[in-house]
């Protein structure tokens, strides 16, 4: 199954929409907690920083009894230098997220120790993360 | 301890009275005002942990449901008198999470917490 949702910039009151869709989703299927629990914490990550850092984008989820596939694409302004992103304790997010309990720069590092395969690609054009569960 | 000692010994006030269960158990806490923090750290604890667990926090909008909702905690104080609004208690509500107040600060929260037995990541 495929399932796509928009994701709309500095809108934290919608931020976890998706998150919570996807864990609904598998935890319907009796996918393992532990499970269920790295997913939801890289899909609200991802889904966070879409929301604080981009001009919004979309997220594309890809479901089957074997895989979990999540894709994130925004439309900038893109991640200047990806190697300092990836770097616990990096952050350039502003008074607007830390005010709503993000921005200690462990988003992206999290993800990455949350899944199974993590790919990140940016420009100034935008940034796509995809993220990958073996289920 | 059941919650409704914690609610006696942080003379707490609860906000979702539809969730609320005065003999849920509740064994550990983790507290943080940055929710990445929450993410990172309960990643990897056993389920029990935030099954059992509180999340006390000074954050007192609705991410901080979301997070918990996310780590599977089902109970949130909320330090330093911070007042929730009806969207976030009726978010608590739907998610089965219960949400404490408490005039404490998180130093003097986690304090008591501590005195009556709560454990946290340390002592796992």
């Amino acid at each position: 199954m495929t399932y796509t949702f928009e994701i709309l910039p500095m809108n934290l009151e919608q931020a976890g929409y998706i998150s919570s869709f996807v864990k609904r989703l598998l935890t319907d299927d009796n996918i393992s907690k532990m499970i269920v629990r790295r997913v939801s914490i890289a899909t609200y990550e991802a889904e966070i920083n879409v929301v604080i850092h981009s001009y919004g984008g979309k997220c594309v989820i890809d479901y089957n009894q074997k895989q979990l596939k999540i894709v994130f694409s925004d439309t900038g302004p893109g991640i200047k230098n990806i190697d300092a992103a990836m770097s616990e304790g990096f952050s350039t997010a502003s008074l607007f997220a830390r005010e709503n309990g993000f921005g200690a720069g462990m988003g992206l590092p999290n993800i990455r120790n949350s899944c199974d395969e993590f790919d990140i690609q940016s420009s100034d054009k935008g940034t796509i993360l995809t993220i990958i569960f073996n289920l | 301890m059941k919650l409704n000692k914690l609610v006696d010994i942080l003379d707490a006030t609860v906000y979702t009275t539809k969730t609320y269960n005065s003999e849920k158990e509740v064994v550990f806490a983790f507290s943080c005002d940055l929710m990445s923090d929450a993410l990172m750290m309960l990643r990897n604890v056993p389920l029990e942990f935030c099954e059992k667990g509180i999340l006390s926090t000074g954050l007192v909008t609705i991410q901080g449901v979301r997070t918990a909702e996310m780590l599977d905690v089902k109970v949130i104080l909320l330090v330093r008198d911070k007042k929730p609004t009806d969207q976030v208690i009726q978010a608590a509500e739907e998610n089965d999470i219960i949400m404490l107040g408490t005039s404490y600060t998180m130093f003097s929260s986690n304090g008591k917490m501590y005195e009556a037995g709560i454990k946290g990541i340390s002592e796992i």
